[in-house]
C-alpha cells in the first residue's frame, strides 16, 4: 500500500509534481500512465525517498521509506535501467546490495535466475544491453522478496520474449497480493497490464479508476455504410449525432446510438450495408485526456483526437 | 525459498560495511590505483638500498626510513584518488540511486566507504613503510651493514600508514561533497601538491609568520609529522594531529549535511 497526500515537488519555477493524492492498493497491478515529463518518475523517487517532496507526504505500508528497518524487504524498486557500477559484474552488484540490508548471499542467486541472467552473471554491466540492464534492475528489485514494487518503464529495451516475461510476472506478484506501481508512457503497455489506472498530465493527476472504467468513459462510435450516405448524414445531424470522416458512401458518427440510426435509416428508406459499433480505445481515451498536458509536442503532428 | 532467513533481514552497520568492502573490491580501479602506490615505494626502496653505501647502523636505520617514507607523498596523493574515485563513480554511474535506496539514511553509506578505504590506505601503508624498510635493511645487510628497527623508527612507519589512511577518508569526503570524479581529484591534488608549495613561498617572500604557520598546518605538511623521522618534525604532533582533524571535519561536515539535503 503507498499512499501519497499532497505529493508536490518543485524545481525552481518548474512544478514537476503539483500536489497530487493517490493510493496505490496490494494485489492488482496499478498502471502509473502520462506522456514524458508527466511526474512519474519523479513521483516514484519521492516514493523511495531519492528526491524530498517540496511539500506534501508519501508513505509505503504507512511509514516514511527513511523510516524503514529493511526497506529492500519492503519495496523493490527498479527505477533507473542499470543504476549500477559499470566495472561490477551483475552478480557482484547484487551481492553489494544485499549486503547493506543484510539479504542472504543465497537470494541473489535466486533472484539472477528469476531475471533470466544466469548466462551473464560474471560479466561485468558496463557491457550489458539496454535489455540486460532491465533483468538486473528487476533482479535487483526482487533481492528482498519485497511486499511493494515499484518498476519505472520496465519493458523499455526488452525483446518480445521480456516484454511477455514482464507482464506475466508482474500479474504474478499482484496475484500474489503484492502491491505493484508499473510506470509508462505507452497506453498500450497499460492496457495488457494494469487493472488500474492513475493518469498523469503536467504532476495532476487527470485520472484514477480502474482500466474497465476509463474504457467506457471514452463513449463509442458507430460506422455506418450505406449508398445513400451524402442523404443519411444530414438525417443524423438533424436528430444531435455527429458525422466526420464521410466518403466512399460510409461515415463514423458518434452521439446516438446504432439503433437511433438504423430507425432514421427505416423511416427515410434508406438501405443501410453496414452498422457497426466501434468501443473507444483506451489509447483514444488516453490521448484525449491528455492532449493538454503533453509537455514535448511534435511541431506537425496532431497529437490529440478529442472525441466530440 | 530464503523466508525464514530474509524475515530477519534488516539495515546494519555490519551490514553496510560488508557492503563498501565488496564494492572496494569488486572494481579494478582498486586495485591498479594501489598496485601504483607499492610498485613506487618498492622501486624507490630497491635503488637506495642497492646504491646507497651508509658508514654505519644509524645512518643505515636513517636512510631506510627515509627511503621508506619519500614515496608516502605521492602515495598518499594515489589513495585519496582511490577514495574520491570510490564515490565520484557511483555519482557517475547511478550506482549511488541503488545505494541510497538500500540505506535510505544515506550517511551510513558514505561513512562505511570512508571506512574501509582509510583500512585498506592503512594496510597499503604498512606494505609501503615496513616493506620500503625491509627491502633497504636486506640490501644494506648484503653489504654488511645490518640496521636494526628501533620503537622510534617503528613509530614513524605507522605514522606513515595513518597519513595514508586519512587522505584515503579524505578523498571519500571530498568526493561525497563534489560528486564528481574528476573535480574531486582536481581539489585534491590541489590541496595535497600546490597549496603547501603557494603558502611556503608566499610566507617566505611576504616574510609573514602565519603563512608560514598555514604552511605547516596544510594536508600534507600535517602528515609529513606522522612520518617524520623521530626528532626532525618540523611542529609538535599534537599539533599536527588537530590540523589533520580540522582537514577531515571540513570535508566530512559538509558533506554528510548536503549529501542528506540533495535530491539522489
Amino acid at each position: 500500500m503507498i499512499e501519497a497526500t499532497g505529493l508536490t515537488k518543485r524545481y525552481g519555477a518548474k512544478t514537476a509534481v503539483a500536489g497530487i493524492d493517490f493510493t496505490v492498493r496490494p494485489g492488482v497491478v496499478t498502471g502509473f500512465l502520462g506522456p514524458n515529463g508527466a511526474g512519474k518518475s519523479t513521483t516514484m523517487r519521492m516514493i523511495v525517498g531519492l528526491d524530498a517532496p517540496t511539500a506534501g507526504s508519501v508513505t509505503v505500508h504507512g511509514r516514511r521509506y527513511a523510516d524503514l528497518a529493511a526497506p529492500l524487504r519492503e519495496v523493490g524498486a527498479l527505477l533507473e535501467a542499470r543504476a549500477a557500477h559499470r566495472g561490477r559484474s551483475a552478480r557482484n552488484h547484487l551481492r553489494v546490495l544485499a549486503a547493506t540490508n543484510g539479504v542472504p548471499r543465497r537470494r541473489v542467486d535466486e533472484v539472477i535466475e528469476l531475471a533470466g541472467l544466469t548466462q551473464v552473471a560474471d560479466k561485468r554491466v558496463g557491457g550489458f544491453s539496454l535489455g540486460m540492464g532491465q533483468r538486473l534492475g528487476i533482479a535487483a528489485a526482487l533481492l528482498g522478496d519485497p511486499a511493494t514494487l515499484l518498476l519505472d518503464e520496465p519493458v523499455n529495451g526488452l525483446d518480445p520474449d521480456g516484454v511477455r516475461w514482464v507482464r506475466t510476472f508482474v500479474r504474478e506478484l499482484a496475484a500474489e497480493g503484492r502491491t505493484v506501481l508499473l510506470s509508462s508512457h505507452l497506453m498500450s503497455e497499460m492496457s495488457q497490464t494494469a487493472d488500474h489506472l492513475i493518469v498523469l498530465g503536467r504532476g495532476r493527476i487527470l485520472a484514477d479508476a480502474p482500466i474497465a472504467d476509463l474504457m467506457a468513459r471514452g463513449g463509442s462510435r458507430v460506422t455506418v455504410a450505406s449508398p445513400r450516405a451524402a442523404d443519411l448524414a444530414p438525417l443524423v445531424r438533424a436528430r444531435g449525432g455527429t458525422v466526420t470522416g464521410q466518403a466512399d458512401g460510409r461515415f463514423e458518427t458518434t452521439g446516438l446510438p446504432a439503433a437511433d440510426i438504423g430507425e432514421i435509416a427505416a423511416a427515410a428508406g434508406i438501405s443501410l450495408h453496414e452498422l457497426t459499433t466501434v468501443g473507444s480505445s483506451l489509447e483514444e481515451v488516453y490521448m484525449a485526456m491528455t492532449a493538454d498536458d503533453v509537455e514535448y509536442r511534435s511541431g506537425t503532428a496532431e497529437t490529440g483526437r478529442v472525441p466530440a | 525459498m530464503t523466508a525464514a532467513e530474509l524475515e530477519r533481514a534488516r539495515v546494519t552497520p555490519g551490514g553496510v560495511v560488508a557492503s563498501e568492502w565488496l564494492k572496494l573490491v569488486t572494481v579494478r580501479s582498486t586495485f591498479w590505483t594501489t598496485a601504483v602506490a607499492l610498485l613506487l615505494a618498492a622501486l624507490v626502496a630497491l635503488m637506495v638500498g642497492a646504491f646507497a653505501d651508509p658508514p654505519d647502523a644509524g645512518a643505515g636505520t636513517r636512510l631506510a626510513l627515509t627511503a621508506a617514507s619519500v614515496t608516502l607523498g605521492l602515495d598518499a596523493l594515489v589513495l585519496g584518488v582511490l577514495g574520491v574515485l570510490s564515490i565520484g563513480g557511483e555519482y557517475a554511474t547511478l550506482q549511488i540511486r541503488s545505494s541510497f535506496t538500500a540505506v535510505p539514511a544515506r550517511w551510513p553509506v558514505l561513512v562505511g566507504k570512508a571506512f574501509v578505504v582509510a583500512a585498506w590506505s592503512f594496510v597499503a601503508g604498512l606494505v609501503v613503510t615496513f616493506g620500503g624498510f625491509g627491502i633497504v635493511a636486506g640490501l644494506l645487510a648484503a653489504k654488511g651493514v645490518p640496521i636494526g628497527l628501533d620503537g622510534p623508527t617503528a613509530g614513524s612507519l605507522l605514522g606513515g600508514a595513518a597519513y595514508l589512511a586519512i587522505v584515503g577518508a579524505f578523498g571519500v569526503g571530498l568526493g561525497s561533497l563534489l560528486r564528481a570524479s574528476a573535480a574531486g581529484i582536481t581539489v585534491l591534488a590541489a590541496i595535497l601538491l600546490v597549496l603547501p608549495s603557494i603558502l611556503t613561498i608566499a610566507g617566505g617572500l611576504t616574510r609573514t609568520e602565519w603563512l608560514s604557520d598555514a604552511a605547516r598546518s596544510v594536508l600534507s605538511s600535517a602528515g609529513q609529522v606522522l612520518f617524520a623521522a623521530p626528532g626532525t618534525a618540523e611542529s609538535p604532533l599534537w599539533a599536527a594531529v588537530v590540523a589533520l582533524a580540522v582537514w577531515l571535519a571540513a570535508v566530512w561536515v559538509p558533506a554528510v549535511l548536503v549529501t542528506r539535503a540533495r535530491d539522489a
